[in-house]
């Protein structure tokens, strides 16, 4: 009789202690939606909806409104990207949407490949951004392998490490966080618009080439393969910048050789201001981002350049894509709050 | 041992093979184990101790041999000969580095004063007879090296190590009461030292760097955050130790037993780092006459006593400052005591007495330096009236509402439970194992919540214990 009851204390200790747990993940855990809440909320989509998914930095949860995809083409589209993801980070993100949805086209934003060099990436300020929101998995450690440096795993992994003291910070988005169900999380595709209004001068175009770094050039290779080997067509994109934008335009200008060899779609933003009808009195947020007016100009081009190049369905009124009538309420919500 | 998950898991890792293997390798194992340890942390100081452990055994040989043979000239000369060799070395790698040049190269070893101390009190004992020789190298480097106690002491005496080694053997894994003690030591530990210490450590830092743009309040606020903060870095460390010896059935030393409950500052140097307090008495005070010869001899040995624990703490005057000031105080306080003034030294007003000795003392322990300290206190004086008010203060410090009132929360806890363990006379991881199942589990289930959200860990929060450094 001593020691069932001993082993139900146990029990019951056991369990508030994973309970305990799991509420406090939910309660303290860091909720930015420049790649934590992208990643995280994956998990919630419903399965094998997802169309199109855009991988790479903040220039793709800013600068791609999958709302407008959703109400201008039907487009279910997902903005699976992080703050300054680099391309090792994109494969692995890649691989996990992978595992839950069938895209039938991959839009993978080139801006870190062109604006960092591997160097910037020894130390990653958005590490964590890009890693919190990942289930842990193979594929997560195998990503933390390619991104983090042994002697600074411990600052990031596990996950609790970044968060479990932000009890003197908690605001409302916690508290809603906190009580949100899948069905409300659902309706978050990753876009995470900007408001802000920065005029800043189109910068001028260069003519000049440089190659990828060699760990880049890898993890480009590795995800053409993986697109190849799974069906998936697989596009390159990156939004209008001013940031570095000279160092930026001979990357580019290497990616589009690559394209037109191998027969990729390449949407070079840096050279389509005028196409895209970007005016840099108002559609820039800040030196790297668009805004959202920008950002639905950006938005318009691609949906468009989408449709003509690729079969992609047109998902409006099916069953199972509720979700994405949600979507386009609450930008609608968010910018007339912000705009 | 430094409290990580690493080291953590690595005597758990110890402690499986401990119980796996032999019970005659128990020994090597774990020599080798906390010599691997130590190389872990530092090459440079596994390689320090593994010489200073053989040098150590030889001597004890030779000194062994010459005390069997009644040889007390020749064994008095070889226990001279170390002890100066010891002594010597320790002011070498601690005094020299500040000189540059090439002696800028050397520093001291991460343990070194804690372990050349119990050199120092083996190779004595030997000599005194109070120990034998011990004719196998591995128990001493054993003596020295045991991991769990490496970093930051307790200095640990050699007959009543030496024992536990040799009845390593008769360790039995199912000792449930044993077990239930170490968990408790080491989370109980783990919330002093990373919940309380760590945190309070973050505001005292800015505070100590930054003294001149803060008011009179927060500068005194900044003392007493430091009392509790090194209070609780050393005993929660000290704690964690004790928990992880009991792992492999060793019991170490005591090193505190609640000394800010102490009545008087006579008292609270019997309860702050007791196997320190009691190294200085048996092999320092007593060899100087202690109170033998006299009020006025005590006092002055007293006083050495306390300069020399002041800079075995550290380099700069600043130690050396708060060792003679902790000096002034006791012999003040045993002027007191023979002239039979309790008032000051006993109950309530006796405490508060002491804690504002100690307090004060602390300030040039903590300071950069004897001017800096002297600063803090200056403007603790001068800054009476500051532009700007106590909230905005607090909030440059990086405290808002909710920490303010967690650290309030958390420091109230501890006075409270050191005023149970000194009431009870026993340590509170000892009543929470000696508790039912019931009022254990949920003291576990509180304490590492707690340690879990509070603790300060993660990111650019370091748990670098406080006497590591010497």
């Amino acid at each position: 009789m001593k020691k069932s009851l001993k082993k139900v204390r146990l029990i019951i200790l056991m369990t508030a202690l994973i309970v305990t747990y799991f509420f406090c993940e939910r309660l303290l855990a860091i909720k930015t939606e420049h790649g934590i809440r992208q990643a995280s909320d994956m998990y919630v989509q419903p399965e094998d909806s997802i169309d199109v998914v855009f991988l790479g930095s903040s220039h793709i949860h800013t600068n791609v409104n999958t709302a407008q995809l959703w109400s201008e083409h039907g487009i279910a589209a997902y903005d699976y990207s992080g703050a300054d993801q680099p391309l090792w980070m994109s494969y692995n993100y890649l691989k996990e949407i992978c595992k839950y949805q069938k895209p039938k086209l991959v839009v993978l934003d080139l801006f870190s490949v062109a604006v960092y060099d591997t160097e910037y990436f020894k130390d990653f300020i958005f590490l964590s951004d890009n890693l919190n929101g990942f289930k842990f998995s193979l594929n997560k450690i195998e990503m933390m392998k390619n991104s983090c440096r042994f002697e600074t795993l411990a600052d990031h992994f596990p996950s609790f490490v970044t968060w479990h003291n932000r009890y003197k910070e908690l605001s409302e988005v916690d508290l809603k966080q906190l009580f949100a169900t899948d069905y409300e999380r659902m309706a978050f595709k990753g876009y995470t618009p900007y408001f802000g209004v920065e005029e800043k001068a189109e910068p001028q175009e260069v003519t000049e080439v440089t190659e990828l770094e060699p760990k880049e050039a890898e993890y480009l290779q590795k995800i053409k393969d993986f697109c190849a080997e799974n069906d998936m067509e697989l596009m390159f994109v990156t939004a209008p910048h001013v940031e570095e934008a000279d160092k930026a335009h001979e990357i580019y200008n290497r990616v589009e050789q690559m394209a037109l060899d191998e027969g990729y779609l390449f949407l070079n933003g840096m050279k389509l201001f005028d196409e895209l009808g970007i005016d840099c009195s108002k559609d820039f947020n800040d030196e790297s981002h668009l805004n959202y007016w920008g950002s639905c100009k950006y938005t318009r081009y691609l949906g468009k350049l989408i449709k003509e190049s690729y079969e992609i369905p047109d998902r409006r009124g099916q069953e199972g894509y509720e979700s994405w009538d949600r979507h386009v309420e609450e930008i609608k919500r968010k910018v007339e709050q912000n705009a | 041992m430094t409290i990580t998950v690493v080291s953590l898991l690595y005597a758990f890792v110890v402690g499986i093979i401990f119980y796996i293997i032999p019970v005659n390798a128990r020994k090597y194992l774990l020599a080798l184990a906390s010599l691997t340890y130590v190389f872990g942390l530092d090459k440079y100081a596994g390689a320090i101790v593994t010489v200073t452990s053989l040098f150590t055994w030889l001597f004890s040989m030779m000194i062994g041999s010459f005390v069997e043979k009644e040889e007390q000239k020749k064994a008095k000369l070889c226990t001279f000969a170390a002890v100066c060799l010891y002594v010597l070395v320790l002011c070498m790698f601690k005094f020299l580095p500040a000189r540059g040049g090439l002696f800028g190269k050397l520093f001291l070893p991460i343990g070194f004063s804690f372990y050349v101390f119990q050199a120092i009190s083996y190779v004595v004992d030997v000599k005194r007879g109070t120990t034998k020789a011990e004719k196998d190298p591995i128990n001493v480097v054993l003596y020295l090296s045991f991991f769990p106690k490496f970093v930051s002491g307790p200095i640990e005496r050699f007959e009543g190590f030496n024992k536990q080694i040799y009845a390593l053997k008769y360790v039995k894994f199912k000792d449930g009461e044993r077990f239930k003690l170490a968990l408790y030591y080491v989370l109980f530990g783990m919330f002093m030292k990373l919940v309380i210490a760590d945190r309070l450590g973050i505001y005292v830092d800015k505070l100590f760097e930054d003294r001149g743009n803060y008011g009179t309040l927060i500068l005194i606020a900044g003392v007493i955050a430091y009392t509790f903060q090194i209070y609780c870095d050393f005993a929660g460390y000290t704690f964690v130790a004790i928990g992880v010896s009991k792992i492999y059935g060793i019991d170490i030393l005591q090193n505190f037993n609640v000394p800010y409950m102490a009545e008087n500052i006579t008292e609270f140097w019997r309860r702050w780092h007791m196997s320190l307090s009691s190294w200085l008495k048996d092999y320092v005070y007593i060899p100087l006459g202690g109170n033998r010869k006299g009020p006025v001899r005590k006092i002055i040995n007293t006083m050495i006593i306390f300069a020399i624990c002041g800079v075995w703490h550290g380099v700069g005057f600043s130690f050396l400052a708060w060792g003679l000031m902790h000096g002034l105080f006791s012999g003040v306080d045993a002027i007191l005591k023979s002239k039979g003034i309790e008032l000051v030294r006993k109950g309530a007003i006796g405490r508060i007495i002491m804690f504002l000795e100690v307090a004060f003392a602390w300030i040039f322990f903590r300071a950069s330096s004897f001017t800096a300290a002297v600063s803090y206190i200056s403007f603790t004086v001068k800054n009476l009236v500051m532009g700007e008010t106590l909230w905005a203060q607090l909030h440059s410090l990086g405290i808002n509402q909710v920490e303010l009132i967690l650290i309030l929360v958390l420091v109230t806890l501890q006075i409270i439970f050191d005023y149970i363990a000194y009431k009870k006379n026993k340590d509170i991881p000892s009543m929470i194992a000696s508790n039912s199942d019931s009022i254990r589990y949920a003291v576990f289930y509180v304490l590492v919540v707690t340690i879990f959200i509070f603790g300060i860990y993660g990111p650019d929060m370091a748990t670098k214990p406080i006497y590591m450094q010497f």
